[in-house]
């Protein structure tokens, strides 16, 4: 502007970037002048749009350079055609990332989804040295393009998901020159992999190894369709993931009405597939969660069996049926149990197939000849315990036992900090409005007169959710727990109008906070260290 | 105490001392030269601008010595311009100009300032078009040229 850039700076410095791209593009002279003031720092780019036109300029020709070199490296059998066809699509589809970005750009991803239906999954995936967490669904996506995807990605990426079909020539080399340290040099290494993998195409064998190795450090497994693959997932398993010790079978899925009129659940993962799998732990198993799409048979039950002495913590949500005595076994025999789930308030797609149910008289558990109640193994270690109890009454049929016996097992578990009873709670979100609130009703009544002192021993417990359930609940119940429970911090019971406007009228200090919604019943939250005083009645 | 001024065209110009010591550079003439009548010459700047700046010197004569600062981002100096200031500047594109390079040679920082802002104020918001006919530029990009760098930079306009 004025031939001294000294002035040219007090002027430049006082414009906008907008205003300074329009300078560069007045002449020649003012074009040089400006432009070392548009890049200077590019660090604030705000809008997906503004940093999509960015990357594709900027990192265009890298990318493609490495993008035509791995294709090269790969399948150097491949159409001329094709690989042009790759390049189009690339320039179509904004640009990919790359590793180490010539200029700083910062944003950080914590997620990167690659979504391949739309073949724009690159674009969204600024700079995956960052990613914590890599997606990568729909598709197919090309085996090649994953490798690429991953190999970009750093050690800080922690879960890696792939939900996807995964596509490859069928006779696919496996590298045998890439040797293992090199992975482990460059690239991710994620703790958690979660497979999805679904789709009748073959993968080349090529595929497994190079996911194993990359999952060598793998501690947390989530498996929700594996297809005809399971053999393979499981020898990768015992071959290469040494850390492993936390699997999730299956997912939440819809249930359908079969030829007899039972609601069933879409069935993902077959017994033998969730069996194969159980068996194949190079260490011992710590946790195992399973869920509705996937089958708990005979064949499953036995891989679990196998580790009973160190599994702490069993999860089974959303219809998955079990034996009857499966549960009961479980509890009597798993010495270090920590918890055991079969209730939750996650999202529940089904409200026709209901939880797993514990009978009363299993979970008692009387011996024949004494009387007396078995000992548990988990007795001690037991700390959170969510189950359905059902038949609590006094018949004497199979299933049931009475209240006072239902209160001395519980009593047994002296560590307990975390109880849920009652049915499964999230069958209150998907309720239609004409349903009436289906409670248990024949539970554990929670009340004095029944028997609730025998559970004084509790004393670590914390949470107490019984709000599935009819209690019978009142004030002195309420105190005595905040009483005899004094780590208690929540309590989560069904909606009684007496005692919550009891409760709304202040006779119990200790009270935090009170939350009643009508569908879901009444939270009542406890200030923690305060012990109340004896009750003064109202 | 009275200083004189001589302009490019030998316009001689009579001003007070500290009027004229708003610019450093006659400031530290007239330190090294001691007190003295003689005028002081300005080659650099013609009459019409000599008589533009020492306007604004008279009008500002009272103003706070800014001391300038290192640190100082004038980007962060979010001072708007004054209404007289304002007033002052609105000339002629080649005056603007002039008064520019005449207060960066005399060393009056706060109109150059002002200065600058000004034309910071009459490209904002312009296309480039507009930028040329403000500035009476001539545009010597061919047309390949001029689209090639709309593209590189199109990532810098807030869209």
């Amino acid at each position: 502007m004025f031939d001294i850039p000294e002035l040219d700076e007090i002027v430049c410095v006082q414009l906008c970037r907008h205003s300074l791209a329009k300078c560069a593009q007045v002449n020649k002279k003012w074009h040089r002048i400006v432009i070392p003031y548009i890049w200077h720092d590019i660090s604030d780019l705000r809008s997906i749009p503004q940093k999509m036109v960015f990357y594709k300029m900027v990192l265009m020709d890298y990318v493609e350079e490495l993008h035509h070199r791995y294709q090269q490296q790969q399948s150097p059998k491949e159409d001329h055609d094709l690989e042009q066809q790759h390049l189009q699509e690339k320039q179509s589809s904004s640009s990919s990332s790359s590793s180490s970005p010539p200029l700083s750009l910062l944003t950080k991803y914590e997620k990167g989804t690659m979504d391949f239906h739309t073949k724009a999954g690159f674009a969204i995936c600024s700079n995956t040295a960052l990613l914590l967490n890599l997606v990568i669904r729909n598709g197919p996506v090309e085996f090649w393009r994953l490798k690429y995807l991953l190999n970009r990605c750093s050690n800080k990426l922690e879960e890696l998901t792939l939900n996807t079909i995964v596509e490859g020539k069928e006779d696919g080399k496996v590298e045998e020159e890439h040797k293992e340290e090199e992975v482990l040099n460059t690239g991710a290494q994620p703790k958690c992999l979660r497979l999805n993998l679904y789709g009748d195409v073959l993968e080349p064998k090529a595929f497994w190894l190079w996911l194993w190795r990359h999952c060598i450090y793998v501690i947390r497994l989530q498996v929700q369709y594996v297809g005809d693959f399971a053999q393979r997932l499981a020898e990768g398993m015992l071959t290469h993931i040494f850390n492993l010790d936390r699997i999730e079978l299956g997912s939440e899925t819809f249930s359908y009405k079969d030829e007899n009129g039972y609601y069933v659940s879409d069935e993902k993962l077959r017994d033998d597939q969730v069996a194969i799998l159980l068996s194949s732990c190079r260490k011992e198993w710590k946790a195992v969660q399973v869920r509705s799409s996937a089958s708990f048979g005979e064949s499953s039950s036995a891989s679990l069996a196998n580790h009973f002495s160190t599994l702490e913590e069993l999860v089974i949500l959303g219809g998955v049926s079990l034996g009857r005595d499966d549960l009961r076994r479980v509890l009597a025999s798993y010495p270090n149990l920590r918890a055991l789930v079969t209730i939750d308030n996650g999202t529940y797609y089904n409200i026709d197939i209901m939880c797993v149910e514990l009978y009363a008289k299993s979970f008692v558990d009387l011996d024949h000849e004494t009387g007396a109640l078995n000992t548990w193994a988990c007795e001690k270690s037991l700390k959170v315990l969510k189950v359905l109890i059902t038949h609590v009454c006094d018949f004497s049929d199979p299933y049931s036992a009475s209240q006072s016996q239902v209160y001395k097992r519980l009593a047994r578990f002296i560590n307990l900090e975390t109880l849920w009873l009652g049915h499964d709670p999230r069958i209150e979100t998907e309720l239609h409005p004409d349903y009436s609130v289906e409670r248990q009703d024949d539970c554990l009544q929670m009340s004095l007169e029944s028997g609730l002192d025998t559970l004084q021993g509790l004393t670590a417990l914390q949470e107490l959710n019984v709000s599935n359930m009819d209690t019978l609940i009142g004030i002195k119940e309420l105190q005595w727990m905040t009483q005899r429970w004094p780590q208690l911090r929540i309590i989560i019971m069904g909606m009684r109008r007496i005692v919550i406007r009891q409760l709304r009228s202040g006779c119990m200090t200790t009270i935090q906070r009170l939350n009643c919604r009508w569908r879901c019943g009444v939270t009542i939250e406890i200030k923690t260290g305060v012990t109340s005083s004896p009750a003064t009645n109202p | 105490m009275p200083v004189t001024l001589v302009s490019l065209d030998n316009e001689n110009y009579v001003v007070d001392k500290e009027v004229a010591e708003r610019s450093i550079l006659i400031k530290n003439m007239l330190e090294d030269v001691g007190e003295t009548d003689s005028p002081i010459p300005l080659p650099n700047v013609t009459s019409t601008v000599l008589k533009k700046v020492i306007e604004y010197c008279e009008h500002h004569r009272n103003d706070p010595i800014q001391v300038p600062d290192e640190t100082d981002d004038p980007r962060k100096r979010s001072n708007d311009i004054e209404e007289w200031d304002m007033k002052f500047m609105q000339v002629d594109q080649e005056m603007l100009f002039e008064i520019i390079l005449a207060a960066n040679y005399l060393d009056i920082k706060p109109l150059l300032d002002v200065g600058c802002k000004t034309v910071a104020n009459i490209i904002k918001g312009k296309t480039p078009e507009e930028i040329r006919k403000a500035f009476n530029i001539v545009n010597d990009f061919t047309p390949e040229e001029e689209a090639q760098i709309r593209k590189e930079n199109e990532w810098a306009e807030d869209r």
